[in-house]
């Protein structure tokens, strides 16, 4: 019984919130690490 | 919560105390030094009011203490207080004092030295700035110290290997151990800097020294540094944050691997904070920004999986929607304060990691190199998710070793929402100051923040200024944090009927996979090894190549010779 509850539990489990917040987390990197590119640019 | 416990001796549970509450002492020092720092650097002061001594004395204590000293006696004791109870084995207390007693003995003849303003170094101790030898001896104790220390963890975990044949090494052990493999690595070449280079130069037994193979062997060391103070922090993240959320960890083999992955890429890639230097080849030094972004990448797994983990304790604690799981999270439960440390790091580590990340990246690096940007950052990463985590880790391992109940405990929770907030208001001023010019190490209070001064930069005003209201507010945390750890360690201790056991939050994996070719560190040291060879024999091979002369030792506060 535990058993199948423990991989119930495993199985329902999709971390959506998780895969969003790691996408959000890579734009928001991407757009740091650019705009200090641009600023090294911008230096000539 | 329901947990497990361990019985560790008295004498191991002394000790662990010790190496708690000793560092925390020479920790506030050395943050009272930082803040020193803020001050010189906006002009406020021109000589520190109680320690007495110049700007680069306050910064030599304020690195040495708080960024090798109290690290190390805490991934020390952490690792005393781990491998016991997570194989459930006794420690040898014998080796384990003299551990301590060398560390103890080490950190008091570097302190003596740097307070009598003799060695005046700053923490990267790169000459031609020469120190007192009981400066370089000291240090040499220390480390010694630490390898006494995983010494006496080996044949703990080769007996319990023995004795429970296919069984995983738990996660902590596993942390622990990668922890110290990558400090021993990176630590021989610090050794060799010393022992051969720098105490005989300071001794006056040699007259120059080589000050690029000096700084190519302190860099050897210098980055994987960066992760001996991280990976006790990730070991709390994997072992005890989703358990002290009421969930469980993502992955067990997402923690596994990062772990390896942390042992293979941690060392060659120390060139990436040369890139600057001459006479290394730059080629070699591209080599070693690609494997610091590679280092990156555990970090990037560890973000996912904390995410997921900390996600799937949300649900189970009603938490609906994309990211409804994020509210639910027991950021203000005082009687869960240790979750506050932990969360509050990885939310400066965003920052942290990114800056990283620009640090490494070679052309990017002449904008921001030997500015403030640079400790804008690694207080995002030392003084931020490791230092959190070293906090909240140290009042727990005193609760749990002095069998004293924690006090202040709202005051305890609230520490890192306050530091939180001034470490973001420090690093800001520092890194935008940084990216305008604004150098590091220098004591601008001298110079480009005295309106007397033809170097005088009024741009650069308002960026000093916020780093001062930045200092005083994590100043005024850490004064805080530290009220309430000597209230705890003073308190009446916990009346129980027995010998209190001592016990941790330890996650269970949602996930569990096998993981087989995870369970052994052997093909990961020899990938190290391998690398490391590959990456560090033509920049020691260029380094030795060029031509130019050795140095004579200098102090900061002089363009002439010492000698």
């Amino acid at each position: 019984m535990g058993n199948t509850d423990q991989s119930t539990e495993q199985e329902d489990f999709q971390p959506k919130g998780a895969i969003a917040f790691f996408l959000i987390l890579i734009v928001m990197y991407t757009v740091m690490w650019f705009s200090l590119y641009f600023e090294l640019l911008g230096r000539g | 919560m329901n947990l497990e416990t361990f019985q560790f001796s008295k004498s191991a549970k002394k000790l662990n105390s010790l190496l708690i509450i000793i560092p925390m002492v020479l920790l506030f020092i050395g943050v009272y030094g930082g803040l020193m720092q803020t001050l010189f650097r906006a002009g406020i002061i021109q000589s520190d009011p109680f320690m007495g001594g110049d700007y680069y004395k306050g910064l030599t204590i304020h690195g040495v203490l708080n960024a090798i000293v109290f690290t190390t006696f805490f991934a020390v004791a952490l690792g005393n207080a781990l491998i016991p109870y997570s194989l459930k084995m006794n420690l040898n207390t014998k080796a384990a004092w003299a551990s301590g007693i060398l560390m103890l003995v080490g950190s008091v003849m570097a302190g003596v030295v740097m307070l009598m303003g003799e060695a005046t170094v700053l923490y990267t101790f790169y000459p031609p700035l020469k120190a007192h030898p009981l400066f370089y001896v000291g240090l040499t104790l220390l480390v010694v110290g630490s390898w006494v220390a995983f010494f006496n963890w080996i044949p703990m975990y080769l007996k319990w290997r023995r004795e429970n044949p296919g069984e995983k090494t738990p996660l902590t052990v596993v942390g622990m151990f990668t922890t110290f493999i990558v400090w021993l690595i990176a630590t021989a070449s610090v050794a060799v800097e010393i022992l051969f280079m720098l105490l005989p130069w300071s001794l006056g037994l040699i007259d120059e020294v080589n000050v690029m193979l000096a700084r190519t062997l302190f860099w050897f060391f210098g980055h994987p540094l960066v992760y001996f103070w991280l990976l006790p922090a990730y070991v709390m993240y994997y072992s005890f944050m989703p358990k002290l959320a009421d969930g469980k960890l993502y992955s067990d083999m997402a923690g596994r691997l990062v772990f390896m992955m942390f042992v293979v890429f941690s060392v060659p890639v120390g060139t990436h904070h040369q890139y600057m230097d001459p006479a290394i080849g730059s080629q070699w030094k591209l080599i070693h920004g690609i494997f610091t972004f590679a280092v990156a990448l555990p970090s990037l797994i560890t973000a996912f999986t904390l995410a997921a983990s900390l996600e799937y304790a949300g649900r189970q604690r009603g938490g609906k929607g994309l990211f409804g799981w994020i509210t639910k999270l027991p950021y203000f439960d005082k009687e869960k304060w240790f979750f506050s440390y932990l969360i509050s790091g990885l939310i400066i580590f965003i920052f942290g990691g990114i800056s990283g990340i620009v640090n490494a990246s070679y052309q990017m690096n002449t904008a921001v190199h030997n500015t403030a940007w640079v400790p804008g950052h690694f207080h995002l990463t030392v003084a931020g998710p490791v230092l959190l985590a070293f906090l909240g880790g140290s009042m727990y391992l005193i609760h749990q070793f002095m069998g004293k109940p924690v006090k202040m405990k709202g005051w305890t929770l609230s520490v890192p929402y306050i530091y939180t907030i001034g470490v973001s208001i420090f690093s800001w001023g520092l890194m935008r100051g940084g990216l305008l010019g604004m150098p590091r190490r220098t004591n601008t209070g001298a110079s480009y923040a005295n309106p007397e001064s033809v170097l005088y930069q009024p741009d650069w005003m308002p960026y000093i200024d916020i780093t001062v209201i930045g200092g005083i507010i994590m100043f005024l945390a850490i004064v805080i944090f530290v009220v309430a750890f000597f209230a705890t360690v003073f308190a009446r201790s916990e009346v129980t009927a027995e010998e209190p056991k001592v016990t941790f939050p330890i996650t269970a994996p949602l996930h569990n996979e096998p993981s087989l070719w995870l369970r052994n560190f052997k093909p990961f040291i020899i990938i190290a090894i391998i690398l490391i060879v590959l990456s560090y024999t033509p920049v020691i091979y260029d380094v030795l190549q060029s031509t130019y002369d050795g140095s004579l030792p200098y102090s900061p506060n002089s363009p002439v010779p010492l000698r």
